[in-house]
């Protein structure tokens, strides 16, 4: 699937219209952004979308998408039977009526529920994944008739307002304060944390069970378990956000099968577009807690455009694809040859790299330095490979390629890891000692002042 | 549009089985009992097609959508045509996309609002226009009016009175409606923002009408508050000018987009603001992301709906037809004094008030019989709303009158 590249819109950009295009966006959208990307070397666009690769319309270079809208792009960039799906069910009709029912919206819903685990059988379509978060919060609120949430430290669940109160990083709220009080953070992996912090007052305890944003940790089998635990004795609703580890991202078709744990209810975003159509949702188990609140409030919440006839239809190829193509399967096999040769890199340089982790088509790699997050960015940018360091954690470079990634594309991937690591290397030499300096490690630290520099000197 | 006309009653009734299964009960009982018993099948210009083959006046076009007609060809082959070309991209970057959306956008909407944050569904625009407003001004008071309805997110609940909004626990603090009456007075330098629709559309479409929003721009400036508008509605031709603070004369500092940005093709919305306002924005990266928010085939697709806007100018028609459809529901509710109480709008935004919250629902179930789809206003239940596809026809506003005068005599 990845030799079919898609026919492309237009004949190679110049710089000068490049730089066009990134003035008007700065223009328009954000001047920091243009001047990060820069930094990073990462100011390009993108032209021919394909598999687990992109290409730059400026340069023509390939890409391989290890970002991939962290999580997005579970069928692969361009997947021809997705693009059919959509391009079939927008030539019988529009997204239809967010009020009305039809056929496509009930046989995906009834198409989820039976992929989800346990008792997981109930579906609330929405736009996007923090949309989905507020509709799993109100929920288990108004449900339980209670207010308090347990969220976990560095946590990443999305900016509208239920969400964004939910993140464990406190640089997306400050801004914003006073947020919705009632939310109790807790540590991640430690189930005493969350036991101090859960009562009779706690109407939910959401976690991403393979955390992203906070730099890609894995939930312990005996933490998750514990926390169910905690929620049956308590009647606490333990809510899933598997927007970005769901969708087969991690060797299963979700990330709680691995441990057996269901939630009472999972988030779902991302991947359940395609890449190519925005739907969400949220399944929640069948228990008279949640369905009698939901049965005599139907309208607690409601998505205008989230849930469309052409989502639907277009969100149930998606599953079939992966299912039907065992992808999860497949990105077990070729993550554990990725996580094998970024670990052999890691032995080779044990003064550079602290850790290796996750699981699937999900993998991270912890620098010693917090400062190496952005540089090393750079330095994949320069041999190949677009990846973005964790938000909620600098020192942290996220690998979240398609998992339809070929074994082929697996070890391309680790020489142009290589190389980069090579390129750090030879970096790191002059800026480490320097970094011990306390002036120039709290600038190298400083993520804005970083851009700035980088972009200045890009530009000189 | 092709319609399918195989299926038989019991596979219908069966999806309904299903549907009260996967969804809820509650939820399928909410929509049979305002008449709308039937599986939809997509639409065509002006109307909306169940899987009976059977063809009604959409008249909620999900919930002023739909502004330039069901099914749009033109729409449709750029999305189409974009999903072969290209993806969603990477939320992070820029792209030509983007970029030509900006351009087109900023050129479509009048005034200075030419800076813009992308996103989904309504509800997200609404929490990331409140979310600039604090981060800009450094204060953090939103205040906003009784009737308003703003979306199912935080902040948006937080500012809507519902019903149900205690069932959600603590809403967003320093948060307050207030009565019309009273809002000018409640401004102060604590204000970061008054958010308010120019027409309260869920609470019998009460306009607040050019005095008063003149009057809230100045009451705003004088205390440093920002005003921002909820167009999510009425923006894009349905009351009768390209946005209805364009007529009234009056900008904001934010506009707050809806889905009709696409006409109904891609789930999109956003918001739109001053130049001055993005410098909050540019303090940093990351402090208000949307992973579908700047999606390029969602930006093909809106790019392609607002050149049909300008294309189509159906404000016009917006203006004329909406007229016509008031005139002709001012006849009916004077003919009915025992069922209705009164009828108003603006534009195709038009809201008939019934005596009670089940005459109401009565009405939309004969209406449906009759032929066209309406709904009761989500506030203020005594109301059905009219707000129909933009590009309808002399004719068929004359077929939502006839099919009205029907449904009135089976209530």
């Amino acid at each position: 699937m990845v030799d079919d590249m898609p026919e492309t819109t237009s004949t190679t950009l110049s710089e000068n219209e490049k730089s066009e295009i990134l003035n008007s966006y700065g223009r328009h959208y954000s001047d920091t952004i243009v001047q990060y990307l820069k930094a990073g070397n990462l100011d390009l666009i993108e032209r021919q979308r394909s598999g687990v690769k992109f290409s730059d319309a400026c340069t023509g270079k390939d890409y391989i998408d290890a970002f991939g809208s962290a999580g997005c792009f579970n069928v692969g960039r361009s997947n021809q039977a997705i693009i059919d799906a959509l391009e079939q069910v927008s030539s019988a009709g529009d997204m239809g009526t967010s009020q009305l029912l039809s056929r496509h919206k009930i046989e995906f819903a009834k198409k989820l529920v039976s992929h989800s685990p346990g008792d997981l059988n109930r579906v609330l379509l929405s736009g996007g994944g923090g949309e989905a978060v507020d509709s799993a919060l109100k929920l288990a609120k108004a449900a339980t008739s209670r207010n308090e949430v347990v969220i976990m430290k560095l946590a990443y669940h999305g900016h509208s307002g239920f969400s964004v109160s939910a993140s464990g990083k406190a640089n997306y709220k400050d801004p914003f304060e006073p947020l919705i009080p009632g939310f109790k953070m807790a540590d991640f992996n430690d189930l005493s944390s969350v036991q101090a912090l859960a009562s009779h007052k706690t109407a939910a305890i959401i976690l991403e069970p393979l955390m992203g944003e906070g730099g890609v940790h894995a939930a312990t089998d005996e933490f998750l378990q514990g926390v169910r635990k905690l929620c049956d004795e308590k009647g606490i609703v333990l809510i899933f956000d598997e927007i970005q580890c769901g969708f087969a991202r991690t060797g299963k078709l979700w990330y709680s099968q691995h441990s057996g744990v269901v939630p009472d209810i999972m988030i779902l975003a991302k991947s359940m577009s395609g890449g190519l159509f925005p739907n969400a949702a949220i399944v929640y188990r069948d228990i008279e807690l949640l369905t009698q609140y939901v049965d005599k409030n139907p309208g607690f919440h409601s998505s205008c455009g989230g849930g469309s006839d052409i989502g639907c239809y277009v969100s149930g190829k998606v599953i079939d694809f992966l299912v039907e193509n065992n992808v999860a399967g497949n990105a077990r096999v070729q993550g554990d040859v990725i996580k094998q040769g970024l670990m052999q890199l890691a032995s080779e340089n044990p003064n550079l790299i602290k850790e290796v982790r996750g699981v699937g088509m999900m993998l991270a790699i912890e620098y010693r330095y917090r400062f190496l997050g952005g540089v090393m960015a750079k330095t994949l940018a320069d041999n190949g490979v677009f990846a973005a360091y964790s938000g909620n954690a600098p020192q942290v470079m996220r690998f979240m390629l398609a998992p339809t990634i070929t074994r082929q594309e697996a070890e391309e991937f680790l020489v142009r890891v290589r190389k980069a690591v090579d390129a750090l290397i030879f970096l790191s030499k002059f800026m480490i000692p320097f970094s011990k300096l306390p002036f120039v490690g709290r600038l190298l630290d400083n993520e804005a002042a970083m851009a700035r520099i980088g972009s200045k000197l890009r530009r000189d | 549009m092709q319609q399918n006309k195989f299926q038989d009653v019991s596979t219908e009734e069966s999806l309904f089985l299903e549907a009260e299964s996967v969804f809820s009960k509650g939820l399928v009982d909410s929509i049979r009992a305002r008449g709308h018993d039937f599986i939809e099948q997509g639409g065509d210009d002006s109307f909306l097609f169940d899987s009976q083959g059977n063809r009604y006046i959409d008249c909620l076009t999900s919930a002023s959508t739909y502004n330039l007609g069901r099914n749009n060809e033109a729409i449709i082959d750029e999305l189409q045509q974009a999903s072969r070309q290209t993806d969603q991209g990477l939320f992070v970057t820029t792209s030509e996309e983007k970029v030509a959306l900006a351009k087109s956008l900023s050129a479509f909407v009048p005034g200075p609002l030419n800076c813009m944050l992308m996103q989904v569904v309504r509800g997200e625009p609404f929490d990331g226009a409140c979310k600039l407003a604090r981060g800009y001004s450094g204060r953090s008071e939103i205040i906003s009016l009784k009737g308003s309805w703003y979306g199912q997110t935080g902040f948006a609940v937080s500012l809507t009175e519902r019903d149900d909004r205690e069932d959600f626990g603590s809403s967003v603090p320093e948060t307050r409606v207030v009565d019309k009456d009273n809002l000018m007075s409640s401004i102060n330098k604590n204000t970061a923002a008054v958010i308010v629709e120019p027409v309260q559309v869920e609470s019998h479409c009460r306009l607040l009408g050019p005095g008063y929003l003149r009057e809230l721009r100045e009451v705003c400036d004088k205390h440093g508050a920002l005003l921002i508008f909820d167009e999510t509605q009425t923006g894009f031709g349905r009351t009768g000018s390209r946005f209805a603070f364009e007529a009234v004369g009056v900008n904001p500092d934010i506009l707050i987009l809806g889905e009709a940005i696409t006409n109904g093709v891609f789930p999109m919305a956003g918001i739109m603001y001053t130049e001055a306002l993005k410098t909050f924005f540019e303090g940093s990266v990351g402090l208000h992301i949307s992973t579908f928010g700047g999606h390029d085939v969602g930006c093909r697709v809106a790019c392609k709906a607002i050149a049909e806007y300008e294309r189509v100018k159906p404000w016009d028609n917006a203006s004329i037809m909406g007229d016509k459809l008031l005139e002709g529901l001012k006849a009916i509710v004077k003919d009915n004094p025992q069922i209705f109480e009164s009828v108003q709008g603006i534009g195709l935004l038009t809201s008939l008030k019934l005596k009670t919250e089940k005459l109401a629902l009565d009405f939309c179930v004969s209406a449906k019989e009759a032929g066209i789809i309406v709904m009761p206003a989500l506030l203020d239940k005594k109301c059905v709303l009219f707000r129909p596809a933009l590009t309808i026809t002399d004719s068929e506003v004359d077929m939502v009158l006839r099919a009205s005068m029907e449904a009135v005599k089976s209530l």
